[in-house]
């Protein structure tokens, strides 16, 4: 383990549009058999309201973190959002969000890109910046209003949310990030194109040599560098496209179940890419007791992963209570019919 | 024509969050904010930011939207209750129009208020939808 | 020195969708009719009254191009602009220009062109009354403030929408013997079941329809041959909205002006045997005849007579008002007070009394009244 821990998460935030599409809806569309859907694991997914994308699910869950880490907008030096569903080609969603949170000119502030991991680099850029004394605090989102191509196997789960957590100094922290890891290559499992609406992707491409590969060698690497075991977390959270991908990893990795389940959220609001594996954080934060130990590794297309280790502390008993939980907002939901989810996502081209 | 920049980059803070005035001689708390106070008259009149809760007392929900708002159809029109003491009209969103019923408990949330084609600009701005988490809605201290 | 002001001749022409004819063309065949019913008048003043010909005609100083359309020549000319109370702004800027002295001959043609558009074009336009920062923007139309009101009027007074409908039935009874109303038929007590909502309660048949029209006045400082006196004039303003005023009941604006007409007069508001209101949404004709001091606050519904569309003894919207005639925007005023004109030479019944207009733009957000009587 690394000498000193850096940085801490002072506060995190979720955000989970009201909306919900049945994957069963999805397949009597599309004529998928339930089958399909059940290896899957998913059974519904959020979906953005009209007036709801990345920028706005983002401010909702930054505005929670910010309730949770109990600071002053003026403290936070840094705006991040992960995301790969940005309203503006060119314009940064991070100054619109930053603006409307009320955080200062006095800043950077950026949209970072690398498929669902984008938001996860943007935590160890963090660690870094924090570290080196440069910010005393940073505002990492992970946001999406996933897309998919209406009727592909992505549709079941690409679904709209998103989390954010505040990142700074760790006596004020509710979680140390203890250590972390990332591992890169060049791998072209998912893609869209610049000015095309929906993504393409490799099917079983996207499964060993990304997936699996990837959050494995994260993990591994973290473990060798950090001197940690499996069995040294409670809580371990993987990227999640699906339910079933981040059981299967796990049990690669030999984590047992019950370490993963917690941190799942994919089957009950869909895969809401960035913020993924981070609304898992999120919920496990929710509930994880004083001095859980966490191992949360997000994949990202492309590809890559980061693993990370987080103690939690004492402190995130007191912070709980001062935002809505994930269950709070899985729980909240209002169904769809098809036709009304391809109306508010913008799938239906007009004059 | 098409939406203009300045006209939003200027608006901004009266988008993105609830501006209203308050009356340092009567007391009274009013939107929009305005140079004087609309009760006694008086100058010495505050500009401050409301937290954003508040209560919903009277809706409507309008089915003739004007042009560019067709895809919002049909929009909540309330008049909400701020807990600092003033009442504005605002977007209801996120609500069942079955489930709306006079004193439910509102919050202010960032929204799209409109978009400018598909090149354009979008403009933010603050609508209302029911509080998320029963325990969320009581407090003053969040916004 | 201040002179007397008089209306000496008007006119009025259908309100209907003019497909077939522009703004030139409808205020042309307004001053035609005016002029062969009166006979030639010789003008030094011409004022446009209009709300929106930026948006719906493309047309920046309207009055301008009006008056070359004419061909009149060696005239002071204006548009006045106060949203959809321009028409009544328009009459008290004559009227200034004459007791002034300033003008001796105006001529007000009132002239709008709505249907140019698909309806949610003209909902947008009209959702410019307000303050666009604050309402317009975020899609808060005039149509479901006014919902809002009359949601709060029924919550408060007890009344049912049933009850509120009366309304619109009597007006489209009136408006069936008036030559220029838009919407000259009957409805039945229950015809708002086929009616579809616009901003719930209220439904197609509690808002004005949309039309173009064009109405003229030839207002001087002559009394002539027969002619009605301009004997008040009043106005006033309020918030844009609705809701951040102490009571959004009460138009206290409409009140200021209607007392400030009064005073003017020299009468009481009893010696008012007709008025015409400003009743853009069925909710705003009862708050207006309560806000002017014709009825006790929540008592005009159950008031108002359907046998002869009158308060005690004050006839209202003869003409079928807003509603029924229609509301032709900025030229709405001048079609009011061209019926109460109308009316004072030639009803008998009216020839000793006062007439009254009521205007305003939004929910009271400013108001004008006039107050005149027929001198010859
Ligand atoms: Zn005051």
């Amino acid at each position: 383990m690394s000498a000193k821990p850096q940085a801490g998460i002072m506060g995190w935030g979720a955000y989970i549009p009201l909306y919900r599409l049945r994957a069963s809806e999805i397949a009597r569309i599309w004529g998928y058999d339930d089958s399909v859907v059940k290896s899957l694991w998913i059974e519904e997914k959020a979906v953005g309201g009209v007036d709801e994308d990345t920028i706005t699910i983002g401010w909702e869950a930054s505005r929670y973190a910010l309730m949770r880490a109990k600071i002053d907008p003026g403290e936070v030096g840094a705006v991040f959002v992960g995301t790969e569903s940005k309203p503006y080609a060119v314009k940064p969603s991070a100054t619109i969000i930053a603006e409307a949170l009320g955080i200062p000119p006095q800043k950077l502030a950026s949209d970072l890109e690398f498929a669902c991991r984008a938001a996860s680099e943007a935590m160890r850029i963090s660690v870094g910046l924090i570290a080196s004394g440069m910010i005393k605090a940073s505002l990492v989102i992970g946001a999406d209003t996933a897309q998919a191509s209406p009727g592909d196997v992505l549709e079941f789960t690409a679904s709209s949310g998103g989390a954010a957590f505040v990142i700074g100094d760790p006596s004020n922290s509710v979680a140390i990030i203890e250590d972390s890891y990332s591992y890169i290559t060049d791998t072209p499992d998912f893609w869209r194109r610049e000015g095309f609406p929906y993504p393409e992707h490799g099917e079983a491409f996207t499964g060993e040599p990304a997936y699996f590969s990837h959050i494995m060698n994260a993990v591994k690497g973290l473990l060798d560098k950090s001197g940690l075991r499996i069995s040294d977390f409670d809580y371990v959270i993987f990227h999640q496209p699906n339910g079933k991908f981040p059981l299967q990893v796990g049990s690669k990795l030999g984590v047992p179940r019950e370490k993963i389940l917690p941190g799942i959220v994919t089957p009950y609001v869909g895969n809401t890419y960035n913020g993924s594996a981070l609304l898992g954080l999120a919920r496990v934060l929710d509930m994880a007791k004083p001095g859980s130990r966490i191992l949360l590794a997000p994949f990202g297309s492309g590809a890559g992963s980061d693993a990370f280790s987080i103690l939690v502390l004492d402190r995130i008993e007191e912070r709980r209570a001062l935002a809505p939980t994930v269950d709070e907002m899985i729980k909240r939901k209002s169904y769809i019919p098809y036709g009304e989810y391809v109306k508010v996502r913008r799938k239906i081209v007009k004059a | 024509m098409k939406d203009s920049a300045p006209r939003i980059w200027r608006m901004r803070n009266n988008l993105y969050r609830i501006r209203y005035s308050k009356c340092k001689a009567c007391g009274a708390s009013f939107y929009p904010a305005r140079a004087s106070c609309i009760r006694c008259s008086s100058r010495d009149v505050e500009v401050r930011v409301s937290l954003g809760l508040g209560t919903l007392v009277e809706y409507t929900v309008l089915y003739q939207v004007p042009a560019r708002m067709q895809d919002n159809a049909p929009m909540v029109i309330g008049v909400v209750r701020l807990d600092e003491g003033f009442e504005l009209y605002g977007v209801i969103v996120d609500a069942d129009i079955k489930d709306l019923r006079k004193g439910m408990r509102v919050e202010a949330v960032l929204r799209r208020l409109r978009v400018d084609g598909s090149s354009g600009l979008i403009t933010y701005g603050i609508k209302f939808r029911p509080v998320i988490g029963a325990a969320h809605g009581e407090g003053s201290g969040r916004g | 020195m201040i002179r007397n002001v008089f209306i000496n001749a008007g006119s009025a022409v259908e309100i209907d969708r003019h497909f077939d004819k522009g703004f030139k063309a409808l205020a042309l065949e307004a001053f035609r009719r005016l002029e062969s019913s009166y006979g030639s008048v010789e003008p030094d003043t011409l004022v446009i009254s209009s709300m929106a010909p930026e948006s719906m005609s493309e047309q920046i100083g309207i009055a301008g191009v009006i008056a070359d359309h004419l061909a009149l020549r060696r005239l002071k000319v204006f548009r006045v602009e106060m949203g959809e109370a321009s028409g009544l702004a328009a009459i008290l800027t004559a009227y200034s220009l004459v007791s002034s002295g300033l003008s001796k001959g105006v001529l007000v043609i009132g002239v709008e062109k709505v249907s140019e558009y698909p309806v949610s074009l003209i909902a947008k336009v009209y959702s410019m009354i307000g303050d666009s920062d604050y309402t317009g923007l975020y899609g808060i139309s005039p149509a479901s403030e006014a919902a809002i009101l009359a949601k709060i009027y029924m919550d408060r007074y007890g009344y049912s929408y049933e009850d509120l409908f009366k309304w619109p039935v009597l007006m489209h009874k009136n408006a069936v013997k008036n030559p220029h109303a838009q919407l000259r038929f009957m409805l039945k007590s229950d015809s708002y079941k086929d009616s579809p909502i616009i901003s719930e309660p209220l439904r197609l048949l509690d808002a004005y329809p949309f039309g173009d029209g064009a109405s003229a006045l030839y207002i001087s400082s002559m009394p002539g041959d027969t002619a009605v006196e301009i004997s008040g004039v009043g106005s006033s303003n309020d918030s844009c909205d609705a809701i951040s005023r102490e009571d959004p009941l009460f138009f206290r604006s409409v009140r200021e002006s209607f007392d400030d007409a009064l005073r003017m007069a020299g009468i009481g508001r009893d010696r008012v045997k007709y008025i015409e209101i400003h009743d853009s949404y069925t909710p705003y004709a009862y708050i207006v005849l309560e806000s002017l001091g014709l009825v006790e606050r929540g008592d005009a519904p159950r008031k108002i007579s359907m046998e002869s569309s009158s308060i005690d003894t004050t006839y209202v919207n003869i003409s079928g008002g807003l509603k029924a005639r229609g509301h032709p925007w900025g030229a709405t005023g001048i079609y009011q007070t061209y019926e109460v004109f109308r009316s004072l030479l030639g009803e008998a019944e009216l020839s000793d009394s006062y007439g009254a207009v009521q205007s305003m733009n939004g929910p009271g957000s400013q108001s004008y009244s006039v107050i005149m009587r027929r001198v010859r």
